[in-house]
């Protein structure tokens, strides 16, 4: 009775338990690497050094005083689990940001870091 | 040929069994009678075995139902429950914040780079924010699509993303004019999802 009883139990765990596991990862650039913006000096850098050094920037927004410049990177990392009847999906995704703000005549005044993307992780949703 | 199992209590043990479990209409039997099994026909099951069959012929349909069942529904009964996150956590250090008197680069020291940088009337605007998703989905539906347009399917679902936002205003000298601060995602996903507001 009991051996059937644990048989029973086994096969609903393993006919549940039956289905898949993704793990995705989605890298939007390479990382930003805080060593690159050492050379990078609020009221002596301009514009033109900041994107000799950086590139291309993400976003150009005009603000009252100057220009901002956004350089921004992303990482993605999804998790889902589908199983017979259910299924979790989780994703998450964490950026590396730089903002430059310039004044008018393009000298660099202030900058903000936000490294994140290495934060992003796998789980579920809850 | 068929070969006859025969089961051959002893007089004894046939004796101890009536005696632990008699029944209505059971006669007292002689030890030394014999028994059924001490002659080589073919036996008659009593209602009992057939009760002890029906109950292991029930426990195996039972455990083949919970074996099957599963395999059976699946597609047709689904929960689904998906999670998103973007963006790093937001605080808002009021202490640390005063409107009239903190600047850009303080506050870009303290909290780090924007989310969103904007131009405003009176200013530029820095924005921190990051989005919480939930989603919890059920579906009912038997999968005919292939072979018949009218299939069956229900399904149920709740969505809520909540965000968590600092605005940040400054004037055009770069000084700290304004703030605001809205922290959603402590809000209860069934509350946020059954309220009417």
């Amino acid at each position: 009775m009991k051996s059937a009883l644990s048989l029973g139990i086994s096969l609903l765990v393993l006919v549940l338990c039956t289905g898949c596991v993704v793990l995705g990862k989605n890298t939007e650039y390479q990382p930003l690497d805080p060593t690159l913006l050492e050379p990078l000096v609020p009221g002596q850098s301009r514009a033109a050094d900041v994107s000799k050094v950086l590139g291309a920037p993400s976003q150009v927004v005009e603000l009252s005083n100057g220009n901002a410049y956004i350089y921004r990177r992303s990482v993605t990392k999804g998790t889902g689990v589908w199983l017979v009847l259910v299924s979790f999906v989780n994703g998450e995704e964490q950026h590396d940001r730089v903002v430059f703000f310039f004044d008018k005549n393009d000298l660099l005044t202030h900058y903000g870091v936000s490294l994140n993307a290495g934060k992003a992780s796998y789980g579920f949703p809850f | 040929m068929n070969k006859v199992v025969v089961f051959r209590p002893t007089a004894e043990r046939r004796h101890s069994i009536r005696e632990a479990f008699p029944r209505a209409g059971d006669q007292e039997v002689a030890p030394d009678a014999p028994c059924l099994g001490d002659h080589p026909v073919s036996r008659v099951p009593s209602l009992r075995e057939h009760d002890r069959v029906f109950q292991h012929l029930a426990r195996l349909i039972a455990t083949l139902a919970l074996f099957l069942i599963p395999l059976l529904l699946s597609g047709c009964i689904t929960y689904q429950l998906l999670g998103g996150v973007e963006g790093g956590e937001v605080s808002y250090p009021s202490d640390r914040l005063v409107v009239g008197k903190t600047t850009l680069g303080e506050v870009l020291v303290l909290l780090g780079a924007p989310d969103t940088v904007g131009r405003v009337d009176e200013g530029d605007l820095l924005i921190y924010q990051r989005a919480v998703l939930k989603r919890n989905q059920l579906s009912l539906g038997i999968p005919l699509a292939d072979i018949w347009s009218l299939g069956i399917d229900l399904s149920a679902y709740g969505a809520l993303v909540r965000y968590d936002r600092l605005v940040l205003l400054f004037t055009p000298e770069g000084i700290l004019s304004g703030a605001a601060f809205e922290k959603s995602s402590d809000h209860p996903y069934w509350k946020a999802m059954t309220s009417n507001s």
